[in-house]
Parts: structure tokens; sequence; C-alpha cells
């Protein structure tokens, strides 16, 4: 589905990127995201997407000042999910359903994972990112959350297999540091 | 001969190259599109993307009426 006149107007200076274009920016407003519960990390994740349009649906009610229903949909029409979703956003306590793709943020780092991920992996690597951070890193690890969504919305990711984590290590993110659990995420 | 023609002398920065960008996403590779643009900041950037995006340059050339004629060679190999 091509472009809209007021599309490429509004996302105008993503679509100049090499990594996204029209047919990126395409993809992005076509891959449908769940938000699964609030912290602060998340609504900035939140904020983000919808800016770059991707369509939300968002299942518990934001902090004050964050985008949600009518806002959000103020904010940017095309954020709002007309679609089931294809991944799903939470915080590191996350307990929902395991779609295609989960990300979740917590205040020591941000983990994605397949549909094929072990449910016990990803429980175990969601709470080793509970904990404290200051507010600076939330809006550092809810970017980082909304990136990697993206690009799994793009295709720069491989599908499916493995779980990986993005761990804070102050006094700023380190290089990433991925983790994998053989005896899980091998199908086992 | 150009496969598509576009006119930008209308357009403004980021706009000017945004619209370049989505008319050679839109064409086959190897396909030719001509491109009608006005002023100096196009005339220095939107060449200058096209090649970074990993397309030909063919030629560019000033006309009489001011404007500038970009011819651009679509390849998508790249990407």
């Amino acid at each position: 589905m091509a472009l809209r006149e007021e599309q490429i107007q509004r996302y105008g200076r993503q679509i100049l990127l090499r990594e996204v274009g029209g047919k990126g920016q395409e993809q992005l407003l076509h891959f449908p995201v769940r938000v699964e519960g609030r912290s602060a990390a998340v609504d900035v994740a939140v904020s983000v997407l919808a800016a770059s349009g991707t369509p939300l649906v968002c299942v518990a009610p934001p902090a004050d000042g964050f985008l949600a229903g009518a806002v959000l949909e103020a904010f940017n029409p095309d954020a709002r999910a007309g679609e089931p979703a294809r991944a799903s956003l939470a915080p590191a306590g996350f307990g929902g359903e395991l779609l295609p793709v989960a990300v979740l943020v917590g205040g020591q780092g941000v983990a994605f994972a397949g549909g094929t991920t072990c449910r016990d992996c990803l429980d175990a690597t969601a709470r080793s990112l509970e904990g404290p951070s200051n507010p600076a890193e939330h809006v550092l690890l809810g970017s980082l959350a909304a990136l990697i969504l993206q690009r799994l919305a793009l295709g720069f990711t491989p599908e499916g297999q493995g779980l990986s984590a993005f761990r804070l290590q102050a006094p700023a993110l380190a290089a990433a540091t991925p983790t994998r659990c053989p005896a899980h995420t091998a199908g086992n | 001969m150009s496969d598509a023609h576009l006119d930008i002398t209308r357009e403004i920065c980021p706009m000017t190259y945004v619209r370049v960008k989505l008319a050679l996403e839109g064409l086959p590779d190897g396909a030719v599109l001509e491109v009608r643009l006005k002023g100096q900041e196009p005339l220095k950037n939107v060449p200058r993307s096209a090649r970074e995006d990993g397309h030909e340059v063919l030629s560019l050339d000033a006309q009489a009426d001011g404007t500038s004629r970009l011819i651009l060679r679509a390849r998508h190999g790249g990407r």
C-alpha cells in the first residue's frame, strides 16, 4: 500500500534513512505492537513508536503525561492499531501472552525474543532486567527498546530462534552483550 | 530517454530528496529517472544522496530557465 501524501510529509525524515525508505516506512505502519504493561521506559518506547507510525494497542493506562488512547490518536492517527498485534512491548515484569516477537524493557536493560524462545528463559532474563534506574536511563532504555522493535519490523534481525539482552552497565549502556541459553534456545 | 520524470522545483529540504528517493524506489533496477530541480540545496544534496543510496548519477545539466536537469539510474542491488 502506497504512502499517502500526509504520511510522506510526516515521516519524510525517517524515509530518508537508508535502512527505512518508503518501503520500510510502509512496513512500520503495518507492524502493530501490543503494549502489555506500563513503566517509565515503556512509556518512552511508546512515544517513540507512535511518532514513527507503529500501530499500538495499549492494554494498561500510561503514567500522567504519556500517550495512550485518544491522546495517542490525536498525536498520530497512524498509531491506532487496526489489525492484530505482531509483537509485544512490556516491562520486565512481563506476564502476558508471548507473541512472535517480545521486547521487554526494565531498569537494567532490554531483552527481545522470538516466538520459539523458551518461556522459562524469557522469564529468567526478564527478572534479571528488573531493578532501579534513574529517569535518564529509562529514556535511554525506552528509546533502545523502540529501536529494537523497529529493526525487527524492518526485518534486520532474524526471526524466531533465540533470546538476546542488552544490559545497562553504569554509567551508560556498554556494548551489546547478548546472552543466550543453549539449553533453552536450541528448541530442547 | 528516461523512464520517469519528477519535478522538485517547488520542494524544500528535506522533501527534495524524499521525493527523489521514493521515485527511485518505485522504479525497477536500471530504470532512468529525470529530475528537474532548482536552487543550490537540491543541486548539492540530491546527487550526493542518490550516490550514497547506491544509485548512479548519469548527468546534471543547467537549463536556460534557471532549473537543472538531473538524470539518475536506479540501482537496488546494494540494498
